[in-house]
C-alpha cells in the first residue's frame, strides 16, 4: 500500500514538473502547446546522449539548457505569433511542431528503444517499512519538488517572476505599466521547455526513452492541466498528485480499466466544475 | 503657460467605423483638463491613442518632443501615465505587488507613502481582489500615480464609486494636480467630479471635437446640450 502510494507520488511528481511548462506558456500566451510532450522526448534524448559521455549530471545540464534554448527559438518564431489566435490554429500549429521534433528525433537517434542507468549514487535500493524501494525513484521525488518549489519561489518572490505573474494576467496593461514584455515571453517559454526537457533527463532512467514518449506522457500532463484549472499552478500540482495516485492504485486494483480512470476523473471534474480544482470561470 | 502634452489630429477608425477624428488637446501642469462627451463619443478611444496603448492617426507630443513612434512602457518611464476603465487590472495580485511593478514601470517611486496618501496602506498586503471596490478603484489611482508622473490620464475612475467615494476620489485628484505639478485629462461620466475640479473642459461627440473652454461656459453651450439630451429645450 505504502509502496503504492509512492510510486503514486513519483510519477505525480514527474508529471508536474511536466505540466508546470505547459502551465507557464498557457498562462503568458494563452497557447496550448501540443509541442510539449516533443520537448520532453527531445530532453531526454538529449540528455541520454550527453550522459552517456559525460554522466548523468551533465546530461540533466545539456538537457536543461539545449530545450531553454530550443524553448526561445520557439516563442520567437512561433508562440509570439500564435498569441491571441484561435485555440485550433495553436493546436494545429503545435501539433504540427511536435510532429517535426518526432521525426527529427528519429532520424538522429533511431526508432529503437533506448536506456539509461541511474548514476552509481542514487543505483540501488532503501527500506520503507521494510519493503524496497529504489533510490532514483525518490531523487525524481526530490528533484521535482526543488524544481517546483524554486519556480514557485522566483514567481512568488522574484522581481522577474512578479513580471510574469503580471504579464500573464493582462499584458497589454503590464506592458503599458513599464514591463518589458517582449523579453518576458522568450524568457517564459524557454522556461517552460526546459522544464520539459529536464522531466525528460529525470524521467529517462525510470521510464524508458523513445520517440513517442512525448506523445504518451502529453496527454497525461493535457489532463493534469485541465483538472487542475488552465494555467494553475497549485491546481495542476493537486491534479498530479491525485492523478499519480489513481495511476499507481489503478494499476494494481483495476488493472483492466488503469488506462482509463485518468479521463474518467477528467470527465467528473468537467461536469462538476468545468473549470478545473483552481481555475476561475469565464 | 505653454503646454506639456499635446495630441495634434488624432484619429482611430475600426474597419469602416469612425471612432475618433482629428481631435487637438493641450493639457498644461497643474491643470485638470476634463474629456467629456455621451456613449460613443471617442473618449476612451482618445486615450488610448494619446497613451500609445492603441494606434491611430495624428501626433502626440510631450515637453516639446514628438513621441508618436514611442512605445507605451517608455512613454510610462519618461512621465506619461494612464489608467484603466476597468479595475481590478491584476486581480490576484497583493497591492504591494502591483505598486512594486508600477514603481520599477516608472523608474522609482515611494510605494509606501503613496499608499498612505490614498488610505491603502492597510490593505498593501491584500490581494487586490480581497478589498473593497472604492479601493479597488483607488489601487487603479495609484497604479498611474507611482512615480509621479508628469502626465496623468485618467479614464473614469469615478466609474461605479458612491458618492461619498466620489467626493474622496476629487479631493486626492484636486491635490495631486495641484501639488504634484502634474497635468491631468480627465475622463469622466460623473459630472460632480468634472465640473468640482477641471479647469478645462473639452466635449467630443460620436469622435468628434465639438467644444472646448472653462466648465462654466461649456455647461451652458447649446451644443453641447444637443449632443447629451438632443435639443436644447
Amino acid at each position: 500500500m505504502l509502496i503504492n502510494a509512492l510510486n503514486g507520488l513519483v510519477y505525480g511528481s514527474l508529471l508536474f514538473v511536466l505540466s508546470a511548462g505547459l502551465v507557464l506558456v498557457y498562462g503568458l500566451r494563452r497557447v496550448v502547446n501540443f509541442a510539449h510532450g516533443a520537448l520532453y522526448m527531445l530532453g531526454a534524448y538529449i540528455g541520454w546522449s550527453v550522459a552517456t559521455l559525460y554522466g548523468f549530471a551533465a546530461g540533466v545540464v545539456a538537457a536543461g539548457v539545449a530545450l531553454a534554448a530550443v524553448g526561445v527559438v520557439l516563442d520567437l518564431v512561433l508562440f509570439r505569433r500564435l498569441a491571441g489566435r484561435q485555440p485550433l490554429i495553436t493546436v494545429i500549429v503545435t501539433f504540427g511542431v511536435l510532429l517535426i521534433l518526432e521525426d527529427v528525433v528519429r532520424s538522429v537517434w533511431g526508432t529503437g528503444n533506448r536506456a539509461l542507468d541511474p548514476p552509481a549514487a542514487l543505483d540501488g535500493v532503501v527500506e520503507i517499512f521494510g519493503a524496497p524501494f529504489p533510490v532514483y525513484r525518490l531523487f525524481i521525488v526530490a528533484a521535482s519538488a526543488a524544481m517546483a518549489g524554486g519556480l514557485a519561489a522566483w514567481l512568488r518572490w522574484g522581481r522577474t517572476g512578479l513580471f510574469v505573474r503580471a504579464a500573464s494576467h493582462d499584458a497589454s496593461v503590464a506592458a503599458m505599466c513599464g514591463v518589458r514584455t517582449a523579453a518576458i515571453g522568450p524568457m517564459v517559454v524557454g522556461l517552460g521547455a526546459a522544464f520539459a526537457g529536464l522531466s525528460g533527463i529525470v524521467a529517462a532512467p525510470f521510464l524508458s526513452i523513445h520517440p513517442s514518449m512525448g506523445s504518451e506522457i502529453l496527454v497525461l500532463s493535457f489532463v493534469v492541466s485541465v483538472i487542475g484549472g488552465l494555467g494553475s499552478f497549485a491546481g495542476a500540482f493537486v491534479a498530479a498528485m491525485l492523478l499519480g495516485q489513481v495511476q499507481s492504485f489503478g494499476t494494481v486494483l483495476l488493472p483492466e480499466l488503469a488506462a482509463l480512470l485518468p479521463f474518467l476523473l477528467m470527465a467528473g471534474v468537467l461536469i462538476f466544475r468545468p473549470q478545473g480544482i483552481a481555475g476561475t470561470k469565464g | 503657460m505653454s503646454a506639456i502634452f499635446r495630441c495634434e489630429g488624432l484619429g482611430k477608425q475600426y474597419g469602416g467605423v469612425v471612432a475618433l477624428q482629428g481631435v487637438d488637446l493641450e493639457l498644461e501642469v497643474g491643470k485638470v483638463h476634463g474629456l467629456i462627451g455621451p456613449n460613443g463619443a471617442g473618449k476612451s478611444t482618445f486615450i488610448d491613442v494619446a497613451s500609445g496603448r492603441t494606434a491611430g492617426f495624428g501626433r502626440v507630443h510631450f515637453q516639446g518632443r514628438d513621441i508618436t513612434a514611442v512605445a507605451p512602457g517608455e512613454r510610462r518611464r519618461m512621465g506619461v501615465s494612464r489608467s484603466f476603465q476597468r479595475t481590478s487590472i491584476f486581480p490576484a495580485l497583493t497591492i504591494r505587488d502591483q505598486l512594486d511593478l508600477a514603481a520599477h514601470g516608472a523608474g522609482g517611486g515611494d510605494v509606501e507613502a503613496l499608499a498612505a496618501m490614498l488610505g491603502l496602506d492597510r490593505v498593501l498586503d491584500r490581494r487586490a481582489e480581497e478589498v473593497s471596490y472604492g479601493q479597488q478603484r483607488l489601487v487603479d489611482l495609484a497604479l498611474a500615480l507611482v512615480g509621479a508622473p508628469k502626465v496623468l490620464l485618467l479614464d473614469e475612475p469615478a466609474a461605479g464609486l458612491s458618492v461619498a467615494e466620489s467626493e474622496v476620489l476629487a479631493t486626492h485628484l484636486e491635490e495631486i494636480s495641484a501639488q504634484w505639478n502634474v497635468a491631468v485629462l480627465l475622463v469622466e461620466h460623473d459630472m460632480d467630479v468634472v465640473f468640482r475640479i477641471c479647469h478645462v473642459l473639452t466635449v467630443l461627440a460620436s469622435g468628434r471635437f465639438l467644444v472646448s473652454g472653462p466648465p462654466s461656459e461649456v455647461r451652458t453651450d447649446p451644443a453641447v446640450i444637443r449632443a447629451y439630451f438632443g435639443s436644447t429645450a
